[in-house]
């Protein structure tokens, strides 16, 4: 089981729940993935490009 | 009195009757006059794979070369001396997931026209940029008339790289999902369920927003070196214009060309092109393709599918009707580019929906599993 964790945060403790973890991860996940799909610079033949055409069904340009 | 009045009656039915029948002959006989031709077009290989990845080396098995062929129906030999025309559009409707040229999808990728002494149009080298259903529309025509039409479809596939690929890609996402719902699985019992289905509820909803923050702050990532410009490439001999003048990825661009006599400035007739269309920055070739020309002036329409500089080379050479015997004409046009645009937000909806999706799938089993099996 996964204890929730208290945080020193500027002097600050901030109490971090499991929950809130999960949560957190999930966000980092969903705006890792939204930069891939929507790229900032598409034309630029960027990472992201490659990866997005090495995959087919994602559109591209 | 009333025996005038039937046979007015019966009179004017035998005259329905026969313009019926005249209208419906001549119909006929205008179906039959546009059908002396028998088109057959081809692929060769036949299986048609796509190729809609540029960064990929292209092997020789990506390119498809396409012919139509004109037969004459009363002597069933291939015709001598007619005009074939070649139409391929893409079909949008045959597409149920995204794919990477969004833009592409349904519109019409290559009109060639040649006229054909031995009566085949052939394209060399043809690439198909998308999966999906392809509509071919052929024509010949000679000039004393006689006709043929075909409409016909073919398939390309999803290449079995990229397939593997996309699979791979959300089975991984799922597989993390799996492995965070499995460590925090008990955690978030604990919290009960309610706290769970409001946890996956809010993970969605944060989705949407991210999602939103696209359509708020759009942007135009347009960066190239090169910038896309008006094509008006002309000398002496050789004329070419492009219309739209500035190419557009999604729109079929239509090539004009004009080779002219060098010396008397007049059009040259009875040519044979070469038309060779090449990715500069990737280095494959898109289209390489042959077509003769009576008068000198052709055009050829193409569906450019990637914003990348691209070389036009033109080979020109008389045939043994032309006029004039002039010298083989060779010309090379290097960065012609297409505006490129950023995929329409509904295909990367689509697309970030199923990732998310994989991820959610994934948490959720893990969560499940680490309450039910484990605990």
């Amino acid at each position: 089981m996964v204890k929730d964790k208290v945080i020193n945060l500027f002097g600050y403790k901030v109490h971090v729940s499991a929950l809130t973890q999960v949560a957190v991860i999930s966000i980092l996940v969903i705006v890792a993935l939204w930069a891939l799909v929507f790229s900032f610079i598409p034309a630029l033949h960027d990472p992201t490009h490659w990866i997005r055409h090495s995959l087919g069904f994602v559109p591209c340009h | 009195m009333k025996q005038n009045k039937i046979f007015l009656r019966v009179g004017l039915s035998f005259l329905f009757i026969f313009i019926v029948a005249t209208l419906f002959l001549a119909n006929l006989s205008l179906v039959s006059a546009a059908n002396e031709y028998n088109l057959v077009f081809k692929t060769s290989p036949e299986n048609v794979v796509a190729h809609d990845n540029p960064f990929v080396e292209v092997p020789e098995s990506s390119y498809f070369t396409l012919t139509v062929e004109a037969y004459d129906k009363a002597t069933n030999q291939l015709a001598k001396d007619v005009n074939v025309q070649l139409t391929v559009t893409h079909d949008k409707d045959s597409l149920t997931l995204p794919s990477g040229f969004p833009w592409v999808e349904g519109t019409t990728l290559l009109v060639q026209e040649s006229f054909a002494a031995d009566g085949r149009l052939t394209v060399g080298k043809f690439l198909f940029p998308l999966r999906g259903n392809y509509k071919i529309h052929a024509t010949a025509i000679s000039k004393d008339g006689k006709s043929g039409e075909l409409d016909t479809s073919i398939y390309a596939k999803q290449p079995v790289f990229q397939i593997r690929n996309w699979a791979l890609f959300h089975g991984a996402i799922l597989l993390v999902g799996l492995i965070v719902g499995l460590v925090y699985g008990k955690s978030l019992r604990d919290h009960g369920k309610a706290n769970l289905s409001t946890f996956l509820t809010g993970v969605f909803l944060v989705s949407i927003v991210v999602l939103s923050i696209q359509f708020v702050a759009a942007h135009e990532g347009e960066e190239h070196e090169e910038e896309p410009h008006k094509i008006e490439l002309i000398d002496k001999q050789v004329e070419v214009r492009t219309n739209p003048e500035i190419p557009d990825i999604g729109t079929p661009t239509q090539f004009n060309f004009l080779f002219k006599d060098e010396t008397t400035g007049k059009l040259l007739d009875n040519v044979k092109v070469h038309f060779k269309y090449e990715n500069q920055e990737e280095k494959f070739m898109v289209i390489d393709t042959e077509f003769v020309s009576e008068t000198g002036n052709p055009s050829l329409i193409y569906g450019i599918f990637d914003g990348a500089p691209h070389k036009l080379t033109l080979d020109v050479e008389p045939t043994e009707k032309s006029s004039v015997n002039f010298e083989p004409i060779h010309r090379e046009y290097e960065t012609i580019m297409a505006e490129a645009h950023d995929p329409p937000r509904t295909t990367q909806f689509v697309a970030l929906f199923i990732m998310i999706m994989a991820w959610l799938i994934g948490l959720t089993i893990g969560a499940v599993l680490k309450r039910t099996v484990y605990s």
